[in-house]
């Protein structure tokens, strides 16, 4: 750590700021590093009207949209105080068609993870209330309800979207299309899917919502004044204070998390009015050092760029309110090659990050493949080898670095996330895993390879320093050990059996023989069970899903606190259920799972039944609440319509 | 027609002891991807989970061996046959509940169904049993002993 004088600061108290377009400067910036992804809502209708129905939220985006950003003056302001906002206003036009387009833009994504939020925003938008009615001859259910229920999914057909399911009322098709003034959406039912026809007929539905001028304001406040943070060049991390407390004060905000942690490290004494800390050249902190000062870069500022572009590719913008409400899956993980990759070049400059991001290297709308990784890296002159269907014992003898393709989440199938491997310890390995809207400075993990190799799918690519290593018989040498004292034992259990007369003697030894070695491996080796308990937890806690116990009627009268869940579809619930129960069919998406649990203790015990005999809805609706992060979920055996009396009362409603 | 009889027994014996060899082999090196495999067949708890999936490949290696060594073949030909029987029971109990879960005899790979698993392990079963059978055969004739482990002439 070095000491120098104070950097001189761009900012100074309510003054305005220029455009801060483009890639920032090379040698000397100040960043904002309140948050680079920002609120923008966009009401429709007076916002001081007093019936609240008027102030229609229709644009809520996580970041600022570019047509915002060109019509409008953005100026920091503070308060007086210690509070700073960054604040965007101006006037534009926006009719229900962009809201749409932006909609449409979303789309692929929504339909996978966020069906809810996009019904929701059709329904704002002309036509979408016309869906959501109700149906003559189909049991009083919407075209909503059926499609939701009798899995139909949407599909983009010309300019518009298209639906079709079969129902019990017969094979249902829709459509929806979208014009700025006016809406066209149809649906028909027919006897089978082979009697289909083109010719649906359609209804044009006037817009709700006509063009209009409306006037906006983003802001982003934060308590403080965030400069401490300044990221030069690769290479040279500069933390400057203009306060004794400095790192009390950086805590306080979300951004820069792994630098925070760094400081937190040092002396607080080191902090002086006037001092700036260079941090630099430390072997043992390089990998700090690095995330702490790349990490924020990408994080929070070439977010937006490669959303920005990714959305010019595909169509696909993943930085919306959406993403944040999608759950577990991480919608970052589509960048995470990229991440991983400009972490590798060291060559590539940090504002010129957005070059990685193009199609040679997004060639899949999921992110990153294999082999644009490997491609990138050899037109960096990068030795790679890749490594595939390797075991769980290669992973710890892995050459570093290595971009390794992990499952997001332990219970997921198949893997999707690339991770960095930086460096190996005794029994963990130093990965650098990529920001992501939730997290984005991104972590820096110790990880047991126990717990790696639950996640890993058994790829990776390594980056060799050279042409040499990095082979399948490297890796292989790494479990020969094992296998000589298992070989080892068996044979020395064989002479001892010479002697041994009788099949059970003989058995023994054998069971003994194989003992030895198991323990002998799992006690010492570094993918054993014993010396790497985290990993065996891991897999527990990921395969809870398989021990799904039962709970039997009687049980469920005594419990008071338990949660009661109908699998079943939404008309069978209305027929009848256990009293007090709620209905979460299979059909329903995480978003709206999460929606009518929000507020449920993890720790409250879940019962789940469905039809009393051959129905498997029950086990598949309790292993999506395991995955939810339930503790305790069993499914209900037995015949619950049976007449039991619960609390005075019949248990069936 | 008695040295073909020893073929096929010397065959069934070595194809044995490949097989749990490289099952063995595999899955002591991917010791968490077996562990995951074994919870999803849903007969172990997580306690009896670990005991198996760290204790069955072993002893799977340590069969292969005893198969291919004379001393204790016979031991291992009964421990054998327990372990395929066991494994077969195993993959039709996942077929009879419809898991669809991949064999895991063979580390993680995908290509083997339990249904395809459990009618290998019938066959290994099988051939086991005309190794007894001929084994015991062998038994009766002390004579024949050198020469039916001996390599046969081709």
């Amino acid at each position: 750590m070095i000491a120098t004088p104070l950097v001189l600061l761009a900012l100074s108290n309510g003054a305005p700021l220029p455009w801060l377009a483009g890639p920032p400067s090379p040698n000397h910036e100040w960043r904002e590093c309140y948050s680079a992804v920002v609120e923008t809502t966009v009401l429709f209708g007076d916002p001081q009207a007093p019936d609240p129905a008027a102030k229609r939220t229709v644009c809520h985006n996580r970041r600022c949209d570019d047509e915002l950003r060109r019509s409008s003056r953005r100026f920091l302001s503070n308060d007086g105080g210690r509070t700073w906002s960054v604040v965007w206003e101006g006037d534009t036009t926006i009719t229900d068609s962009q809201v749409i387009e932006r909609v449409q833009g979303r789309e692929a994504y929504i339909r996978e993870r966020d069906e809810q939020s996009w019904r929701q925003a059709v329904l704002a938008e002309e036509g979408g209330a016309w869906l959501d009615g109700f149906l003559w001859g189909c049991g009083g259910h919407s075209v909503w309800e059926l499609l939701r229920d009798w899995g139909g999914e949407w599909r983009r057909d010309g300019e518009g979207y298209a639906a079709e399911c079969d129902t019990p009322y017969g094979y249902l098709a829709v459509v929806i299309g979208a014009a700025p003034d006016h809406a066209l959406v149809g649906y028909d039912l027919y006897k089978t899917a082979d009697s289909l026809q083109d010719d649906l007929p359609l209804k044009r539905v006037p817009s709700a919502n006509p063009s209009r001028s409306v006037r906006f304001t983003v802001s982003v406040t934060a308590s403080e004044r965030c400069e401490e943070v300044l990221v030069p060049s690769r290479g040279t991390l500069v933390i400057e204070s203009t306060h004794d407390d400095a790192v009390v004060k950086t805590r306080t905000t979300t951004a820069h998390r792994d630098a925070i942690t760094f400081i937190d490290a040092l002396p607080p004494n080191e902090f002086r009015d006037g001092d700036v800390v260079v941090l630099e050249d430390d072997p043992v902190l390089r990998y700090e050092w690095e995330a702490g000062a790349l990490v924020p870069y990408v994080g929070a500022t070439a977010l937006l760029e490669v959303s920005r572009l990714r959305a010019e590719y595909w169509g696909t913008d993943l930085t919306g309110e959406e993403a944040l409400a999608s759950g577990p899956g991480d919608p970052n993980n589509v960048y995470c090659g990229l991440y991983c990759l400009f972490f590798l070049l060291p060559e590539i400059p940090i504002d010129s990050f957005r070059d990685l991001v193009k199609p040679d290297v997004l060639s899949e709308q999921g992110g990153s493949s294999i082999q644009d990784l490997v491609d990138e890296l050899e037109t960096f002159d990068r030795h790679v080898r890749v490594v595939t269907g390797a075991p769980d014992v290669v992973l710890s003898a892995l050459q570093v670095p290595a971009i390794v393709h992990v499952k997001s989440r332990p219970a997921d199938a198949e893997p999707d996330h690339f991770i960095l491997l930086l460096d190996h310890g005794q029994d963990s390995a130093r990965v650098f895993w990529p920001p992501s809207i939730q997290a984005p400075t991104g972590r820096l993990l110790s990880v047991p390879y126990g717990e790696l190799a639950v996640m890993w799918g058994g790829t990776a690519v390594v980056v060799a320093s050279d042409g040499a290593g990095g082979s399948m018989t490297e890796y292989a040498s790494a479990s020969l050990p094992w296998l000589l004292i298992t070989l080892g034992s068996a044979a020395a259990a064989m002479l001892v059996c010479r002697r041994t007369k009788g099949v059970l003697g003989q058995s023994g030894l054998l069971i003994g023989a194989a003992l030895v070695s198991s323990g002998a491996f799992h006690v010492c080796g570094t993918m054993g069970f014993l010396s790497n308990d985290t990993g065996v937890q891991a897999v527990v806690k990921s395969s809870r899903r398989h021990f799904i116990g039962t709970t039997s009627v009687n049980e469920l009268i005594q419990q008071s606190n338990t949660l009661v869940v109908d699998a079943r579809i939404r008309t069978a619930y209305a027929v009848d259920r256990i009293r007090g129960a709620i209905n979460l069919p299979k059909s329903l998406s995480w978003d709206e799972r999460s929606r009518l649990l929000r507020g449920v203790s993890r720790e409250r015990p879940v019962v789940v039944y469905c039809e009393p005999r051959g129905c498997p809805l029950a086990e598949a609706v309790a292993s999506a609440l395991i995955d939810d992060g339930f503790q305790t979920v069993t499914v209900l055996e037995g015949d619950w319509r049976d007449s039991v009396l619960y609390d005075g009362e019949r248990l069936v409603q | 027609m008695r040295v073909s009889t020893e073929h096929l027994s010397g065959f069934a014996r070595l194809v044995c002891a490949v097989a749990l060899g490289c099952a063995g082999a595999t899955k002591t090196v991917g010791p968490y991807a077996f562990l995951s495999e074994v919870y999803a067949y849903q007969i172990a708890g997580p306690s009896v989970g670990i005991f198996l999936a760290a204790f069955l490949p072993w002893f799977e290696i340590t069969l292969a061996v005893s198969l291919l060594v004379r001393h204790t073949a016979r031991t291992a030909l009964a421990l054998s046959a327990c372990c395929f029987g066991a494994f077969g029971l195993a993959q039709l109990w996942a077929v009879s509940r419809g898991l669809e879960i991949a064999c895991g005899c063979f580390g993680t790979d995908r290509a083997v169904s339990p249904l395809t698993a459990a009618l290998v392990m019938a066959l290994c079963v099988l051939a086991l049993g005309g190794f007894a059978i001929e084994s015991r055969a062998r038994r009766s004739r002390p004579e024949a002993d050198e020469a039916s482990w001996a390599a046969p002439a081709s």
